[in-house]
């Protein structure tokens, strides 16, 4: 029990040594090892996340931003074809009008033009007609019948002249 | 008398080899140092177990014992060392499971090595050469030696004297604790062969072995800690 033994004494030191690295290699090393690794992983994931998130808000900037641009340019858009529109709708009732006021025009042209055609042939066919009943009544030849037969397609001819 | 023998026998630490080696002389393997075989052995072999097929991924309740274990005797040596000194922590945690092994082995009927005073010596031995080595690492050996003189130059032979009186304490705690605890549970056991020493040795190997195994570590934590200051 009490007896000093330096042998006892350098094998405890050596024993201790042996179990210091039996739990070092098969016991401390493997399990924070695997606790690390462990570590690490979870750190990766929630880095990942991380990155994902700041991506998602990143995105959905842009996004707001794109509607945002999106919302003006369909103002832009609708205003310049109202503007459009309008010029376009300008245009083509002018060119109407201006159609409109020369078929009238030319309309009026025309009529006066024919009127004065008629007139001037209802006036031809008056005079013959007043040379001819001239004529035939200055040669005294014409009867009282005929005379009313004259008349008459005097009457008629001028009555349907016009 | 029957019972003074009785227990003298059991107090003896049986030579069990003795080796013929050639420049050294005789090599006397004693009872102590066998058993220490077989905790190293049984270490090697839970280890082994334990440690096989670790994986990151839904470890089983294998790995999450052993991992467990490993991490609360880690924390608490990390806690007793502080960050300064953290890189004894696998020593201490090893001496830490071989005291703590050595002390309850008496449940498995063996004879604990610890009441073998070789034993606890080269134990105290052993923690005192690290506190000094991580001194020197630490203060460098100019730092080391000034140390001495700290914190008056009068202190000196005292500081020198703790050199012995610290690892004296150690190994004297722990073998007193271990030798006192293995004659009562050796003389119950003579008197009450049954029931008995079940519930006493519950106490002086579980409880008393663990926490002598804990000092112990304690201790040498806060000497390591003194010498880094």
């Amino acid at each position: 029990m009490l007896n000093i033994s330096p042998t006892t004494m350098v094998f405890t030191i050596i024993n201790l040594l042996i179990l210091f690295f039996i739990l070092r290699k098969f016991l401390f090393k493997p399990i924070n090892n695997i606790i690390a690794k462990r570590e690490e992983e979870m750190k990766a994931a929630e880095e990942e996340i991380r990155k994902r998130e700041e991506e998602t808000i990143d995105l959905k900037a842009q996004l707001d931003e794109q509607l945002a641009n999106i919302e003006d340019e369909k103002t832009a858009i609708l205003a310049d074809t109202n503007a459009k529109a309008a010029i376009e709708y300008d245009k083509i009732v002018n060119a109407a009008k201006d159609e409109a006021a020369v078929i009238i025009d030319d309309a009026t042209k025309k009529a006066i033009i024919e009127q004065e055609r008629v007139k001037k042939a209802a006036e031809g066919q008056i005079a013959d007609i007043v040379v001819q009943a001239t004529e035939k009544m200055l040669a005294g030849t014409v009867s009282e019948e005929e005379n009313r037969e004259l008349y008459e397609k005097f009457l008629n001819k001028a009555g349907g002249s016009q | 008398m029957h019972l003074a023998e009785e227990l003298n026998a059991q107090l003896i630490v049986d030579t069990l080899f003795v080796f013929d080696v050639p420049v050294i002389g005789d090599l006397t393997i004693s009872e102590s140092i066998f058993i220490s075989w077989i905790i190293i052995l049984a270490v090697l072999i839970l280890c082994l177990i334990f440690t096989h097929n670790l994986k990151v991924h839904n470890p089983g309740k294998r790995q999450l014992a052993a991992e467990a274990a490993v991490t609360w005797i880690q924390n608490l040596i990390k806690d007793m060392l502080g960050e300064e000194a953290i890189e004894y922590t696998e020593y201490l945690m090893a001496v830490l499971i071989y005291i703590g092994l050595a002390n309850t082995i008496g449940l498995f009927g063996m004879k604990p090595p610890t009441k073998d005073l070789n034993i606890t010596i080269a134990l105290a031995v052993m923690s005192i050469i690290v506190v000094q080595v991580a001194g020197i690492r630490k203060k460098r050996v100019g730092g080391w030696l000034k140390s001495f003189t700290q914190p008056v130059a009068i202190v000196t032979p005292l500081n020198i004297m703790e050199l012995a009186i610290k690892p004296l304490s150690l190994c004297m705690r722990l073998f007193g604790n271990v030798i006192g605890a293995f004659v009562i549970m050796e003389i119950i056991k003579i008197v009450v062969p049954i029931g008995i020493p079940v519930v006493f040795s519950a106490y002086f190997d579980i409880f008393d072995g663990l926490l002598q195994a804990y000092v112990f570590v304690f201790l040498t934590s806060i000497y390591i800690k003194e010498a880094i200051e």
